[in-house]
Parts: structure tokens; C-alpha cells; sequence
């Protein structure tokens, strides 16, 4: 599939998702909200907000599946976008509180306020969770490369999507209708492209740069909203000093690129270090526990297989979910997985199966667990051993293998040739009770904190020499020692195969990667 | 194998294996090393083999996602070290010599060639970057 059929098939997306809509007028409305208080919503805003493409996002949860594991995580993306819609206007104010006259225009705000409306139009079923899944897919990859090209810039899968919605020429003709209703006084000046490409992190006159920060960057409004939402909703008491970040944050000229850009000056590093622990912070407590992760897992492999199976047949009419290609992802929300309806209807077999056991919450215990703290053999002084990796395998070190082992997180067919593996190495007469589909590998990826390093500190108020967060503070070192000693793989069983697949896993460890496990990593 | 589908941890693995020196420590700033890969992607004789690298020109320089991601990784997993006290100074801790085998294998004469030069031209531009910020 290429960029120009991708863009076609999101419109007749779109076409189809407001083929009944026709918005009416309303007045502002307040819409109260458990982050962030008491917020005002324009007239337009809430035309957009009333419209199936954005309501869709009702039923959307903002994490995945970690209300599995955090009963109360059911926030959505439609709150999360409020959320941003408010905080994109008061970064805006505070940047222009700074300049004896505003930086932003009164328009600007709106424009702004509406790149935080479309920016997760794009999002599909569970979050990120579908959204590793197609930006796996090679179409998407391609099509990726296609928008890096045009733009320069990488977007992730569902900004992509967010983007292309934004720019289709549905919504144009949606935003048309709104403009008349309500006069073109305050939004004549809006362009829809412009709003699209803040979504991307993409200004086209780069001495606008700083607009498409506030909504896609380092400092961005999108993680002010969902570090402080996820950790509320999860019942995790962590936070970070939004109002000192509100008043540091300020708009300079990077004399070098020539881009007008967000910058935090040396007065407002410790906030941003707030925000950088508190992202790691989450990270162990949701995004990576044990629990949330192998139901990500499980809920990715029936992805993969009614995708395989959707692929392999004719007709949509042969399966109640039918998922094809990229666009087909948009068409299903949260409930729709967790249906008795699909539940009934749900091809192949083994998807349905593993739908029922995650809707059951039959989820399969943990076996073992991989960190570098609990590989008896991870580090040597032994010049020899290090002379000698690659020539003789018996004598290589095992931190080679262990990035082999890391390295599988990124290949879906290699994790379940390891799965296999794992299977071949329970003794014969155990082996005939379990199933390989009782074996679950999960290797997370690590977090990487691109602020730590990215971020550039003015030195002085005209920002004619900037310095990285790092020289300040080496706060990359907090990511690597979170890497270092909580990041964890984990291999997943029931309960009743526990023994048999820890040490069969044992073995293959050993074997493929070298790598000998102590006995913490049992527990 | 078109070298297209070479994944990208092991190009970068392998450029690590081909300039490795023992005891040997190289300046790698996170700024530099963006620029030097994004001269690299744009260079019509090696930027074949970084197609997969895609560079966001949203920051003050280059960024490319995918590098920091490799470069972390080879740091958990002990490929590469940070010289204390000065952070942006690494050190490649052992020749990947497998890595390097198993890309070189997959590649006909020409590939080879022109991996080796990429692995020539990342060393140099590296050296200058270093003799930039001595």
C-alpha cells in the first residue's frame, strides 16, 4: 500500500464514520475533569468533539490493558485529548505572558487548541497496544519512510494516522461546516494543513517550529497530560511540578537551525527532571509490570492470528472482526474485543480461545524472569574470553548473547522460534501434556529517554549558547540504572507448567544465549 | 540479501566491529554522532544501508530515534561502556566479530566494498567531530 491509497482509504474511513453527522450549533460548554479541573470548550470545539470520529475515542482506553492489572485504568483517549486541548492553550498564555506583546495570536491558541483535538483521532483499538502491530506491518514501515521523506520527520503510527484524518478532505469539508455556523471571524485564519503538521511535530515555516512543539516535542503537551492522567487513573501517587514548568517555559531562536523553538531555561530543570523520573516511574509501575505485559502479549498473538487469518481469506463475511490492512484497524473500538458477541464469532479458533482466557482473566503465571542482575555470568575480565568471541562459541562471553537474547524484542517470528525451542527441551513424556501455546515470552523494550538527551538548555536569556540536559545533570544515568537493574524479560506459563518450562527455559538460555540464571530469577 | 533488509542493530554493530581498536575510546556526543549518521544517510556512496534510519530535523539537530535505541541496548547489554567522568566519552568493549561474519556473509563483493568504506567514513567523520570538540 502506498501513501496516496493509504490517504484514500482514510477518507472513505472518514466518509463513512460522519456519513451521518451534521453538526449543530451550541454555545461553550464547561466539561469538568479529574486532572485538571473546570475547562471552557469553544463552540466549534465541541462540534468536533460531538462528531463520531471524535466520540469513537470514548472507547478507547488510554492504557491498553492495564486495567486488567489497575481496576480504575479505564481513562480513555477522549479524556486524555481534553486534557491536552486545555493544557495547550495555558503553555500558550504562559509563553506570551513573558513577551511585552503576545507571541501567539488569539488564532494561534485556537489552532492550537484544535491540533490537540485531532492529535490521537488516529489512535485504534487498546492504544499503543495495536499500534506496535501495524508499525510492524512492511506497508506501514514504507509508508513511514514515505512521510519521513516529505516532512522530516518520524512520527509514530498512530500520528501518522491522527495526520492523514486531520488532512483528509472529509474533515476539510466537516470544518467547512462549523466555520459557517459559526462565522469565519475567529477561525478564518485557521489553516487545517497548519494543524495537521503541528500533530507530526512539523511547521513549515520553521520560525514557527515552537507551535508544533507544544502539541509534538520534548516538552510537549501530550505527555504533560497522560504522565499526570496514567499515574491518577493507576492509582500511582507520583507527580511533577507542572505550575514551575508552566512559568519556565519560554520560545528562543536556535541561532544554528534558525527554528523558533520550546526551550526550559537553566531555572526550570528540576520540573523536567520531575517529568523525566516520574515518565521511568511509570514505566515500572504500569507499562512494564509483569501482569499488564503478558496480557499485552497474549492480546498481540491473537492480533497476529486473525490477522493471519483475516489475510487468508476471501470474504470479510467469514469473520466477525476482519483486519486486513492498516485502515481495517480503525474500524473496531475497545468493546468491540470485549464482546460475547465476538467472543461467539471470533475466527480462527485459537484467537477466540485466547480472547476468552484474557476476558476471564486466565492469564498465565510467571516462570522466569531475565535481567542482567540475575545472569551469573554477565560480566568478565578474562581478556581471553574477550579475544575469543565469535571465533569459539564455547568461550564466548555472554553479554554478546544476552544482546542477541534483547534483540529478539524486535522479531515477532524469532520470539516464537524461541517459544518452539522451549518446548523441545521439556522432556518427552512432559512435553506431550503442554501445548506451545502455554509458553508466552516477553522481552519489553527498554525505555529510552530521548529528553535526557535531546534537551538543550539556553545559558543565557537569547539563547546564543545552548548546552544538553546531561551536562547539567547526568539524568540519563537515572534511565540507564532503571534499565540496568528493573527492566526485565519474563517467560509465562500456567500454573501446573511452571517447573517443567522453567527449567526447559533454563536450558535454552544457556544454550542459545549463554546466559546462566540464578535462582532470584525463579522468584 | 538486499542490504535494505539488513537489520538495522547489526549495520550499527558491525561499523562498531570494523573500526574496533582495543583500548581504544572514541567521543561519541549525542550531537555528533546524529550528525555524523545523518552525513552517512545522505551520502550516495554508503547511504543505502541506513534507509531504515529515519532523522526527525524537528530538534536543533538531527535526531534519529532508532540509533539512540541501538545505542542503549548495546549499553545494557555491555557492547559499549561510558568513560567516567566524562559521559559522552564510550568505549566499543569487544569486536563483534559474529555480527560482523554473519552481515558480511549475507553481502556480495560490492556490498562489502561499500560497507567498508560506510565503517571507513563513520571513523573519520567521528575523528573529526572528536578533533571539533577537543
Amino acid at each position: 500500500m502506498s501513501l496516496s491509497d493509504l490517504i484514500q482509504k482514510i477518507d472513505s474511513f472518514v466518509e463513512r464514520t460522519l456519513h451521518d453527522y451534521k453538526p449543530a450549533k451550541t454555545d461553550s460548554k464547561v466539561i469538568h475533569d479529574a486532572i485538571w479541573g473546570s475547562n471552557i470548550y469553544y463552540p466549534w470545539e465541541i462540534s468536533l468533539l460531538d462528531s463520531p470520529l471524535l466520540q469513537r475515542l470514548r472507547d478507547i482506553r488510554q492504557t491498553g490493558l492495564a486495567f486488567h492489572t489497575y481496576p480504575t485504568a479505564g481513562h480513555s483517549r477522549f479524556e486524555h485529548t481534553l486534557g491536552v486541548i486545555t493544557l495547550a492553550e495555558r503553555i500558550a498564555r504562559s509563553i506570551n505572558s513573558k513577551q511585552q506583546t503576545p507571541l501567539i495570536k488569539q488564532s494561534q491558541i485556537y489552532a492550537l487548541r484544535l491540533a490537540g483535538l485531532f492529535h490521537d483521532i488516529g489512535h485504534t483499538f487498546f492504544s499503543h497496544l495495536t499500534e506496535i502491530y501495524y508499525s510492524e506491518l512492511p506497508e506501514f514501515k514504507s509508508i513511514s519512510k514515505e512521510i519521513n521523506r516529505q516532512y522530516k520527520r518520524s512520527p509514530k503510527g498512530h500520528e501518522i494516522l491522527s495526520f492523514l484524518i486531520t488532512k483528509s478532505a472529509h474533515v476539510r469539508n466537516l470544518w467547512e461546516k462549523i466555520k459557517k455556523l459559526y462565522g469565519t471571524r475567529f477561525l478564518k485564519d485557521i489553516n487545517l494543513d497548519e494543524v495537521a503538521g503541528y500533530i507530526i511535530s512539523y511547521a513549515k515555516d520553521p520560525s514557527l517550529q515552537y507551535m508544533a512543539d507544544i502539541i509534538n516535542g520534548t516538552y510537549d503537551v501530550d505527555k504533560l497530560d497522560y504522565l499526570a492522567r496514567d499515574a491518577k487513573f493507576c492509582g500511582v501517587s507520583i507527580g511533577y511540578d507542572f505550575e514551575r514548568y508552566l512559568t519556565t517555559i519560554m520560545v528562543n531562536v536556535d541561532k544554528a537551525s534558525g527554528k523558533q523553538k520550546l526551550f526550559i531555561p537553566v531555572s526550570g530543570i528540576n520540573a523536567l527532571e520531575q517529568i523525566i523520573i516520574n515518565k521511568l516511574m511509570l514505566f515500572g509501575y504500569i507499562y512494564h509490570h509483569q501482569k499488564v505485559r503478558i496480557c499485552e502479549l497474549m492480546f498481540k498473538y491473537m492480533l497476529h492470528r486473525i490477522f493471519t487469518y483475516c489475510t487468508s481469506i476471501q470474504t470479510a463475511e467469514e469473520n466477525w472482526i476482519d483486519i486486513r490492512n492498516i485502515t481495517d484497524f480503525l474500524n473496531y473500538t475497545d468493546s468491540d474485543f470485549w464482546s460475547g458477541k465476538t467472543l461467539e464469532r471470533l475466527e480462527p479458533p485459537d484467537a477466540r480461545q485466547i480472547l476468552k482466557n484474557l476476558i476471564s482473566r486466565n492469564i498465565p503465571k510467571r516462570a522466569l524472569r531475565i535481567s542482567r542482575l540475575y545472569i551469573k555470568n554477565f560480566e568478565t575480565d578474562d581478556e581471553s574470553l574477550l579475544e575469543n568471541y565469535g571465533k569459539d562459541p564455547e568461550k564466548s562471553l555472554v553479554s554478546p548473547g544476552y544482546r542477541k537474547f534483547y534483540s529478539l524484542c524486535d522479531s515477532w517470528s524469532e520470539l516464537l522460534k524461541l517459544r518452539e525451542d522451549i518446548l523441545e527441551a521439556i522432556p518427552v513424556q512432559k512435553r506431550k501434556k503442554i501445548h506451545i501455546d502455554d509458553i508466552w515470552i516477553d522481552i519489553p523494550k527498554e525505555p529510552i529517554s530521548k529528553e535526557a538527551e535531546e534537551t538543550m538548555i539556553p545559558l543565557d536569556k537569547k539563547g546564543t549558547k545552548l548546552m544538553p540536559l546531561n551536562s547539567f545533570f547526568p539524568i540519563g544515568e537515572w534511565v540507564k540504572g532503571y534499565r540496568h537493574s528493573k527492566w526485565k524479560a519474563h517467560i509465562y506459563t500456567e500454573d501446573r507448567f511452571i517447573g517443567i518450562v522453567r527449567d526447559a527455559s533454563r536450558i535454552v538460555l544457556k544454550d542459545k544465549f549463554n546466559m546462566e540464571l540464578s535462582e532470584l530469577a525463579d522468584m | 540479501m538486499p542490504v535494505t533488509t539488513l537489520r538495522p542493530s547489526d549495520i550499527v554493530a558491525g561499523i562498531f566491529a570494523e573500526i574496533f581498536e582495543d583500548k581504544k575510546s572514541y567521543k561519541f556526543s549525542h550531537k555528533a554522532l546524529h550528525e555524523v549518521f545523518f552525513a552517512l544517510k545522505e551520502d550516495p556512496e554508503v547511504g543505502v544501508f541506513l534507509e531504515d534510519f529515519l532523522f526527525r530535523e524537528n530538534n536543533v539537530y538531527p535526531i534519529c530515534d532508532l540509533i539512540d535505541e541501538i545505542l542503549s541496548e548495546m549499553q545494557l547489554t555491555g557492547a559499549l561502556s561510558k568513560l567516567n567522568p566524562v559521559l559522552k566519552v564510550k568505549k566499543i568493549n569487544y569486536k563483534d566479530t559474529e555480527t560482523l561474519e554473519k552481515l558480511l556473509s549475507s553481502m556480495n563483493n560490492e556490498e562489502e566494498a561499500k560497507f567498508k568504506l560506510l565503517s571507513t567514513r563513520f571513523l573519520e567523520k567521528i575523528r573529526e567531530s572528536e578533533s571539533r570538540e577537543a
